[in-house]
């Protein structure tokens, strides 16, 4: 397009589309191409995007989804006619359920967004499969190859060996390798779901003697010492120790930062920062019936929840929640509150002079009021006339005797003080919702009608 | 009357505007730019936007909506530039000195105190 194609005044096009579970929302003009991507499968209808700084993200139906009467709606809705494409709501989404894009690039590159901190160290890495097994997410992938016990004992003539062996399983963090070195005689029952509060992968371990030759290697490998072998005695035998190759896969795409697996490494490989602080304050505990509800447990997406079965109903495992919010908002009886205090941004690029704003917004993504006055404060040095400031003293003066204008000007003050605490209401009329903003002015200078 | 340089109409918000009658101005007078000449393409089309919703605000409050005026003239149009100004001020001084109505009762007391705001580049 050439710059001179272009009218002046164009207005832009705003479309929504949807594909594959994504909500696609464009904003064009013969200039610019601006979009906002939703993903409704990774959107679990937190609260973190909701401070958006042009109201245009509702919360949708978090309870009913949280029960499971809806399925595949969308947990927070935008409104694209109010929606200015900045991207803000990517670059508080932990769950990155939003993308923004501007021209075709990714908005939040180049600025900072609220993400933790999710790193492998390679050389500590054995690898096994335990932090694949346990993640809510799904965003590892552990690719683990260990020689075949068969290829590593090799017998001169006759197979026979005579022993015992034990596992030992509250020393067993479950990681599964030794059922991948000898599938033949060891099996592990992998449990469907990692639950709270022990979020153990596996039911139990389970050795076939039959099979087992007391070869001891299942022993070498296991990293807690969890395993006893004594082979008393055997035919003649060689016994090649196993190697364990392989890589583990982290889609930071997918990864919400919970720390489950920096918890569960034997080797202390994983190191994980968390993206909120706060805490998970439960209150009118009376109210709450964890057996007929489940809808906290349902919508965690961390699994941080659980019903303990005695007299305190539900816990929250502190070190398992990412403080996102969305158990806050499933509770039909306002049971759990989440109270975020501090946040960890990733910054992607130097912080520029004009993005102090952005910090307001992630200061009210973690519950802090943002200031009233001062939104874009900085200090510029401005000459002011003389002449002004003594016309501004004289209109001080202006009155009348019968007081009419001195009560108009105290209405038009109110009117001014409201609107400088509550940038909304500036908001509300810039947008012509004027009702909105006289109902919320008339609510708070009722006092001031009545005199 | 008082003129007040701002750079752009599209500048003044809406508590700019009524910081003016909460000093007792009896009127505003926002002058600026034609719309389809704005420079910054939308200044002066949400200028008018937002003044249009503010005077629906401030009549709620008892404040007569003729007191806040919303003007179009370019740089070059003097002689629209003084009509426009001199029609404001003989309106403000039809309606007298600021005061807060909730009927339909007029006020007639004649005083003449109007402040003006032009903006753009007169």
């Amino acid at each position: 397009v050439k710059r001179q194609d272009v009218s002046v005044g164009e207005n832009p096009v705003v479309t929504m589309d949807v594909e594959n579970g994504t909500i696609k929302f464009t904003w064009r003009t013969s200039l610019v191409e601006k979009t906002l991507d939703y993903d409704i499968e990774r959107c679990v209808g937190c609260s973190l995007c909701l401070p958006c700084p042009w109201e245009a993200i509702t919360l949708g139906p978090v309870q009913e989804k949280a029960s499971g009467r809806i399925d595949g709606a969308p947990l927070v809705n935008v409104d694209p006619s109010l929606c200015t494409f900045c991207g803000l709501c990517d670059s508080a989404c932990i769950f990155h359920a939003f993308k923004a894009n501007y021209e075709g690039e990714d908005t939040v590159n180049e600025f900072k967004r609220i993400d933790g901190v999710h790193t492998v160290d390679d050389e500590k890495c054995a690898p096994c499969l335990l932090c694949m097994k346990v993640c809510p997410t799904g965003a590892l992938e552990a690719d683990v190859t260990v020689d075949h016990k068969k290829k590593l004992v090799t017998y001169k003539k006759e197979e026979w060996a005579k022993g015992s062996i034990h596992i030992d399983e509250e020393k067993c963090s479950q990681c599964g390798l030794c059922e991948i070195l000898c599938p033949e005689a060891i099996t592990i029952f992998w449990s469907d779901e990692v639950k709270p509060p022990d979020f153990s992968p596996a039911i139990s371990v389970r050795v076939d003697e039959k099979e087992c030759d007391y070869c001891g290697l299942c022993a070498k490998i296991c990293p807690d010492e969890a395993i006893t072998v004594k082979c008393t005695e055997s035919a003649t035998r060689k016994i090649v120790d196993p190697t364990i190759s392989g890589e583990l896969q982290h889609n930071d795409e997918k990864c919400v930062k919970c720390g489950l697996c920096e918890r569960v490494c034997p080797y202390e490989a994983i190191v994980v920062e968390k993206p909120l602080e706060g805490e998970v304050i439960l209150k009118n505990l009376t109210k709450c019936d964890p057996t007929g509800c489940n809808n906290c447990f349902n919508i965690c997406a961390v699994k941080a929840i659980y019903p303990t079965g005695t007299a305190d109903k539900i816990a929250v495992d502190n070190d398992q929640c990412i403080y996102c919010g969305a158990c806050e908002h499933s509770c039909p009886y306002d049971v759990l509150e989440v109270r975020r205090s501090g946040y960890k941004l990733e910054q992607l690029e130097a912080e520029r002079e004009w993005e102090r704003g952005r910090r307001l917004f992630f200061e009210s993504v973690v519950g802090r009021d943002p200031p009233s006055t001062g939104l874009y404060e900085r200090e510029i040095e401005v000459k002011i006339p003389e002449r002004v400031i003594v016309l501004a003293r004289e209109s001080k003066k202006w009155g009348s005797e019968d007081g009419l204008r001195e009560r108009a000007m105290k209405v038009a003050q109110n009117l001014k003080e409201q609107l400088s605490k509550n940038p909304r209401l500036q908001l509300h009329i810039e947008r012509g919702q004027t009702e909105k903003a006289i109902e919320q002015l008339k609510g708070s200078s009722k006092d001031l009608q009545s005199e | 009357m008082i003129p007040i340089r701002v750079p752009c109409t599209g500048r003044l918000n809406a508590q700019t505007i009524i910081t003016a009658f909460a000093e007792g101005a009896d009127g505003v007078a926002v002058i600026g730019c034609h719309e389809q000449d704005c420079h910054y393409r939308s200044g002066a089309k949400n200028a008018r936007k937002r003044m249009d919703n503010l005077r629906e605000v401030v009549e709620e409050f008892g404040i007569d909506g003729h007191r806040l005026y919303f003007g179009s003239v370019s740089a070059s149009e003097r002689q629209e530039f003084a009509t426009q100004v001199t029609e404001f001020v003989n309106k403000i001084t039809e309606l007298g000195p600021l005061g807060v109505e909730f009927d339909d009762k007029k006020r007639k007391t004649k005083r003449r105190k109007a402040s003006a705001a032009g903006g753009g580049s007169k």
